[in-house]
């Protein structure tokens, strides 16, 4: 009945993985050794006992979660990231559990940028952020070359004017 | 035309008497509570007030006489600020609507107060001229109408001026509320109820000054002694609540009229304190039904405009049109003011399926409040089991009353268990669009979507368990747009 919904084909840079690895890493290991100070601390000027509790429930939760976020969810999230961009439409889909599918017009998007933090610079990697009047997309980790090269089609195809109403 | 102008000099007692009002309880601390009060902070107090009353009187002044404006060809320019100069322009271009407010308090020196709202994001997003004379408000209006008109005639051919300005004072009323329907709004908006809080706090003030307690007993013991009299007592209170709520949505709702010429739709309502407000026909960007439960069973229905200027005018919702529509006044009357839209009313209905997954949904919110309830209050565990009824009724009702349709270029959502909202909207003004999927969701062969549309806040809409098939058509319908036509949605759609 109905003609096939196009999805987007294209896939972001494979050392997306490794980036998502080391800061996510960073990220926990940071929170980890703060839960940890503060259990020392308890244990030394001895808080009330609940709080012994709350630390550690936390700790447990926190180092599961870190398993998951550093050897699982980047290998996931990298291999079920597609975008797509034609005259018309950006198109991104991520996910497999909870898979989205979003279109943003080419005429309602109002800028592109790209961004660098210094664990994507290591790779060489670019973060491209598409802005609508309503909240902003990211495609996350192209390479140089890829990011440039959408940034300057999606501003071409958006014409992206001085007025904007 | 363009020479600059200040506001009307009335402006300095309205926004004084505005930013008095905000200090009156430091008024009501410092000379009423403490009237008697010789303690060395009332007196610095008192000083320190009557100082800030002095320099807001000044500041005000000073802000009278800084602000100016000055209507030029495309924008309107103004300055203002004593020690910093602010200099904004907005080009009538970027005017999304105009509302105007005119409390009788400034109707009685001939003024009114008017706001200019653009799209932007920003704080400078709208600007009010606090008091304005209503002539200057009407050469404003006219300014911008003018304008507008030109602009959109730029591209086409040039029609003789003369025939504009016969366009331009056609304007068709569309509805005007009948006695019967005031009567019903009045019923529905329970104004009358708001007696009481009314009743309450006028007793309080008089017994902080006069001690009333005694006497309300002793007329209480009195009444409760008589059945005549307390029935009496009764029925006119019951009396006197009905004619208050009647009063009130009158001034509320009396004078209303909406009206609506080639370009733009206007509302005005109130009778003491009157409100007008018009906006764009191109500016809308969807439509809401609203339906509570009791206007269901009245058959009435509250329209609103979303549009991307709107601005919070004291709380008051003025994108409404009238709040107490018959139901199939409001469906003619969308399609007469807005020609671009059309109003369906057989819709698609959810699958089966998506009832289990609704009711297999976890309620949190009774969770929370059973746990909440078991471990504070263990006496008011009834409250758990209406909760739990209430969620999966709700429940239930949504799925039999959500409705999905795309025809052509309109995308029409129902959705609400007790009070529905029905959203129709373009696929043009639509700015995102979004399909999603969970696991489970897969599995059943359903999918969710959400549409985005601009509007102040944004408005973001999601339909929930849809099937797949009518997801994915939702989404083909919506990438199947031309971009020909894109180029066209563009310079209409976005102004």
């Amino acid at each position: 009945m109905y003609a096939n919904m196009k999805e987007p084909d294209q896939h972001i840079s494979k050392d997306a993985i490794r980036v998502w690895r080391i800061s996510n890493c960073m990220i926990h290991i940071s929170f980890i050794l703060i839960a940890i100070i503060l259990l020392i601390l308890d244990n030394y000027f001895d808080w009330y006992n609940w709080v012994t509790y709350v630390l550690w429930i936390v700790l447990t939760l926190d180092i599961i979660t870190a398993i998951w976020s550093i050897f699982f969810e980047p290998v996931l999230l990298q291999k079920y990231w597609r975008y797509g961009v034609d005259e018309a439409y950006v198109k991104l889909r991520h996910g497999k559990w909870h898979i989205h599918n979003q279109v943003i017009p080419m005429t309602k998007v109002q800028y592109v940028g790209l961004e660098q933090g210094p664990l994507l610079r290591k790779y060489n990697l670019y973060t491209i952020s598409i802005g609508t009047m309503a909240s902003t997309h990211q495609i996350p980790a192209l390479s140089e070359q890829e990011a440039t090269s959408l940034r300057n089609q999606i501003a071409t195809l958006a014409r992206i004017k001085e007025v904007e109403y | 035309m363009d020479l600059s102008k200040r506001m009307h000099p009335l402006m300095i007692p309205v926004s004084y008497i505005k930013s008095l009002k905000n200090t009156f309880f430091i008024f009501f601390i410092l000379f009423i509570i403490n009237l008697s009060n010789d303690a060395m902070w009332v007196k610095i107090g008192r000083i320190l007030f009557i100082v800030y009353l002095v320099y807001a009187l000044f500041s005000i002044i000073l802000k009278w006489w800084k602000t100016t404006y000055t209507l030029k060809k495309d924008a309107v320019e103004i300055e203002e600020g004593v020690f910093t100069k602010k200099h904004h322009t907005i080009p009538y271009q970027r005017v999304q609507n105009v509302q105007s407010h005119t409390p009788f308090y400034l109707r009685m020196f001939q003024l009114t107060s008017i706001t200019l709202e653009t799209g932007a994001e920003s704080n400078d997003a709208s600007f009010t001229f606090t008091a304005l004379a209503i002539k200057e408000a009407q050469r404003m209006e006219d300014t911008l109408d003018q304008f507008k008109q030109q602009d959109a005639e730029k591209d086409c051919v040039r029609i003789e001026s003369s025939e504009d300005l016969v366009n331009h004072e056609k304007r068709t009323i569309h509805f005007n509320p009948s006695k019967n329907d005031i009567l019903k709004a009045s019923v529905l908006s329970f104004s009358y109820l708001l007696l009481i809080p009314l009743l309450i706090s006028v007793f309080q003030n008089i017994n902080e000054v006069y001690d009333l307690t005694d006497f309300a007993e002793g007329t209480f013991d009195f009444l409760i002694h008589s059945w005549l009299l307390l029935t009496i007592v009764i029925m006119l209170v019951i009396l006197a609540a009905v004619v208050f709520g009647l009063v009130r949505t009158y001034l509320q709702y009396g004078k209303y009229e909406i009206a609506s010429d080639e370009n733009r739709i206007y509302i005005r309502k109130g009778i003491l304190n009157e409100q007008h407000f018009s906006i764009r026909k191109q500016n809308v960007q969807a439509v809401h039904i609203e339906q509570s439960l009791f206007k269901r069973i009245l058959h009435l229905a509250e329209v609103k405009l979303i549009s991307a200027g709107g601005v919070d005018f004291s709380g008051d919702e003025v994108n409404s049109l009238y709040p107490f529509l018959p139901t199939k006044r409001a469906i003619t009357l969308i399609e007469e003011l807005l020609p671009d839209f059309e109003v369906k009313t057989e819709m698609e209905r959810l699958p089966k399926k998506s009832l289990i997954v609704r009711l297999c949904r976890i309620p949190w919110l009774w969770l929370i409040v059973t746990a909440i309830l078991m471990i504070w209050k263990p006496e008011w565990w009834i409250i758990s089991p209406i909760l739990f009824v209430l969620t999966y009724t709700s429940r239930i009702l949504d799925f039999y009353f959500t409705r999905f349709l795309i025809h052509e270029e309109f995308l029409q959502i129902r959705s609400g268990g007790f009070s529905l909202t029905t959203v129709i909207t373009t696929r043009e003004k639509i700015i995102e669009f979004d399909l999603s999927q969970s696991l489970l969701k897969k599995r059943l062969g359903l999918a969710t979507i959400t549409t985005t549309n601009r509007g102040k806040p944004i408005h973001v809409e999601t339909l929930d368990d849809l099937s797949y098939d009518q997801a994915k058509g939702a989404f083909i319908w919506y990438t199947g747009r031309k971009p020909a036509l894109d180029m066209e949605g563009d310079s209409y759609g976005e102004q």
